[in-house]
């Protein structure tokens, strides 16, 4: 915890840092602060909204809570990028940067174009802090479903925004690296586009992603599951959130590869999955053996149903529940 | 006596024109000398912007490794104060260590001066205007550097001549 608040601090302007300081919180509990210019200051702190008082207690009124000024979020980019935002540039272009502890910083404001497409955010006026919450041991219920003896199968978890796909993914991935029960530890590749699973910061990853995995950090899913075939011959691939055309190519080329795969995507159900002109291949040619569905029903990550490539129903989440109820 | 007194009161008048003469044509040298130091400083800090992607501090911890004397006294308490992330924005940081730099080192305001505007444009999200305002600092301390080598010997001449004049002068008011 200590650590956690020691990053935050670490990042935040003089004022707001002295604020949080008197305020007393866990940091381990606190899930986001959020800064918008001349608006009050907001955190997210145990699944609750607080509006943040100059003396650092939380609130409910936003008159009384602390305004954010213009130096706040000034003084905050410049100690967020270490005075340096041209070195974030591609990051700033998607959105946000990840910083030491894995903890994620979206940034909003200005946008410049260039031939139609995002060059740079300047006048950035709106900072989210979103604290970085490994899950371990997520993934250890789903653990004996995606073998088949010895064998690691081609898993697709399928899951709408915001119900722990990536949380499960990375789960998964330091399972397989570090070795699960009877089943030794191999070498995983994960093309981690969007910093999500690694969260790396100058490289070195802040989750705990196991002991035998690389990660190649902001780069193209399509490419970079080739440049790790080409690099790293990892036996297992992981990767989240494929959707374009070119991400199937390539993830049919690495199955071929005897590479086992381990991705994630946007969906409700299966049947959602096989709706999408793009993804319908996975399904229909049996790419994949087994399909985790997960929904935010119980609590984010709620294991829905668990399928292999003919549809069968490996674990369903309902019955798991009432048996165990 | 008295003449031994007076011979050794010409030695000492003497030797402090000489001194005096020596101390500033070597602070020149020492100017000329720094000047070229961060010159190169700069060329190497536009490098590491604009093909390694490093930050600020980064940068000129790498930077110090290769300078010499003060340039790299200077740039170790740069790069640490950066790293400390303290109550101040980088134009501050920026403006304070220059005039720390000002006073440590030979160069005049007007060496120091072009480095300034940089303290408003290094660090944004825009690689470009960091190469741009880096190029428009080098063509300042180029250009500075150039007049100091042009003017440099004529300079030396100077001191050397008005050092020794001073001290004649004062020995004939002194006997």
């Amino acid at each position: 915890m200590i650590e956690k608040k020691k990053e935050i601090l670490k990042i935040v302007s003089a004022k707001i840092r002295k604020i949080l300081e008197a305020s007393q919180l866990d940091f381990e509990e606190l899930q986001e602060l959020r800064l918008r210019m001349n608006e009050p200051f907001i955190v997210l702190y145990e699944g609750k909204e607080y509006f943040v008082a100059e003396n650092g207690s939380l609130i409910k009124e936003a008159e009384d809570a602390y305004e954010i000024q213009s130096g706040d979020i000034r003084e905050t980019i410049e100690y967020i990028s270490s005075f340096s935002l041209y070195a974030y540039e591609d990051e700033i272009r998607q959105g946000f940067i990840t910083v030491q502890g894995g903890h994620r910083i979206g940034l909003a404001g200005k946008v410049i174009l260039e031939q139609g497409k995002v060059k740079s955010v300047k006048h950035i006026s709106f900072i989210n802090i979103r604290m970085s919450h490994e899950k371990k041991g997520c993934g250890t219920e789903i653990m004996p479903y995606i073998y088949e003896g010895n064998q690691i199968c081609h898993t697709l978890i399928i899951s709408p925004p915001g119900c722990g796909k990536t949380t499960l993914l990375r789960d998964l991935v330091r399972m397989i690296s570090d070795g699960f029960h009877n089943h030794p530890g191999v070498s995983v590749g994960v093309v981690d586009e969007r910093s999500e699973i690694g969260a790396c910061y100058r490289g070195v990853p802040q989750n705990d992603v196991g002991i035998r995995t690389d990660i190649l950090d902001c780069c193209p899913k399509a490419e970079g599951m080739l440049m790790l075939i080409r690099s790293m011959s990892p036996a297992v691939i992981a990767v989240d959130e494929i959707g374009k055309r070119e991400d199937i190519d390539a993830l049919a080329y690495v199955m071929n590869c005897g590479c086992q795969m381990l991705a994630t995507v946007h969906g409700a159900s299966v049947d959602d999955v096989k709706n999408k002109p793009v993804l319908r291949k996975l399904v229909e040619e049996k790419l994949f053996k087994r399909f985790i569905v997960l929904s935010g029903r119980q609590v984010p990550g709620t294991i829905e149903s668990i399928f292999d490539e003919r549809g069968s129903v490996l674990y369903d989440g309902k019955i798991a529940l009432a048996g165990g109820a | 006596m008295v003449f031994i007194c007076k011979l050794a009161g010409i030695v000492f008048v003497m030797g402090a024109a000489g001194y005096l003469s020596l101390s500033m044509g070597q602070n020149l040298d020492r100017r000329k000398c720094e000047l070229r130091g961060l010159y190169s400083i700069f060329i190497q800090l536009k490098s590491q912007i604009q093909y390694m992607g490093d930050t600020l501090p980064e940068c000129f911890e790498t930077l110090s490794k290769g300078a010499k004397g003060i340039l790299a006294d200077w740039l170790v308490g740069l790069a640490e104060r950066l790293n400390l992330k303290q109550d101040m924005v980088f134009s501050e940081i920026w403006s304070e260590e220059l005039n720390r730099l000002y006073q440590i080192s030979a160069l005049v305001k007007e060496d120091v001066e072009p480095l300034r505007e940089l303290g408003d444009k290094l660090g944004s999200a825009d690689v470009d205007a960091q190469i741009k305002a880096i190029d428009y600092a080098l063509l300042h301390m180029e250009k500075n550097r150039q007049t100091l080598e042009e003017t440099m010997e004529q300079k030396k001449k100077v001191i050397v001549t008005l050092s020794l004049f001073g001290g004649f002068m004062t020995l004939l008011i002194l006997f």
